[in-house]
């Protein structure tokens, strides 16, 4: 088994996790062919599955890990990682697409 | 937070006739209305409002479930309906399938964490396929309301 890539991630923005962010993180997941968790505390939820990540509940401030396991996985964590830090800007529109 | 908490019992529609996303929202938002948790005078705004959250990107989040909702002044505290369609809507969804079952939130601008929790909540039971099977085959208010105080009972406080 290959290593996983983990890093911590601080959710932004004063909404949290809401649905426009979970759609977007479940979106640029699907794109990857590892598999990509994140947990905060002892919840983890599948990144691709936007169910699970409304239902982390991530309030602003939180602090959340990733973690990937698979061929891409360092390309999927930096990618997700540039999402949160961008507060999820000028992504919307793109979220239905 | 527990749905019996912010679902307003009164407001639920068990049997949604809607031919479209928006006539599902207005028949949901007018359900809110008539029961009271919303002001008559902000029915339309409400209407306005959540289906420009639509345009932002569909709340149809897919095993045949959607979520419309929208903050607003009207509302000092979060409250929500359930709308079950036995026909589907077509809300566009994010997996292209029609929706079945659809809970419409509208909560306080100043209340994000209000906001969260009630999509925590929500998610939390949909993504189980047996509670959705069993919200698609009720078809009285009486039995949502039993089937989302099961659901809350089941729920780790």
């Amino acid at each position: 088994m290959s290593d996983a890539v983990t890093a911590n991630v601080t959710v932004p923005g004063a909404n949290g996790l809401h649905m426009v962010p979970c759609s977007l993180i479940a979106q640029r997941a699907s794109k990857f062919v590892c598999q990509i968790t994140i947990r905060k505390g002892d919840t983890t939820a599948d990144a691709c599955n936007i169910f699970e990540l409304l239902g982390l509940g991530a309030a602003e401030g939180t602090n959340l890990e990733f973690k990937a396991s698979g061929e891409d996985a360092s390309q999927a964590i930096a990618s997700l990682v540039d999402l949160f830090e961008s507060g999820f800007e000028g992504h919307a529109h793109r979220a239905s697409s | 937070m527990k749905l019996n908490e912010f679902v307003v019992a009164d407001a639920i529609v068990p049997d949604l006739q809607a031919a479209s996303k928006e006539d599902a929202i207005r028949a949901m938002v007018a359900s809110l209305k008539s029961s009271g948790a919303i002001p008559e005078a902000d029915e339309e705004g409400i209407v306005a409002a959540i289906l420009k959250r639509e345009e932002l990107g569909s709340t149809g989040i897919g095993n045949g479930v959607a979520v419309p909702h929208t903050k607003h002044p009207s509302v000092d505290r979060l409250v929500a309906t359930v709308g079950l369609s036995k026909a589907g809507v077509d809300f566009a969804s994010l997996d292209g399938e029609d929706v079945f079952i659809l809970f419409l939130l509208v909560s306080p601008p100043d209340r994000p964490g209000d906001h969260l929790r009630g999509l925590e909540n929500i998610s939390r039971h949909l993504r189980d396929q047996t509670f959705c099977s069993f919200l698609r085959q009720s078809s009285t208010k009486q039995d949502i309301i039993d089937l989302l105080d099961e659901a809350d009972g089941k729920q780790p406080s």
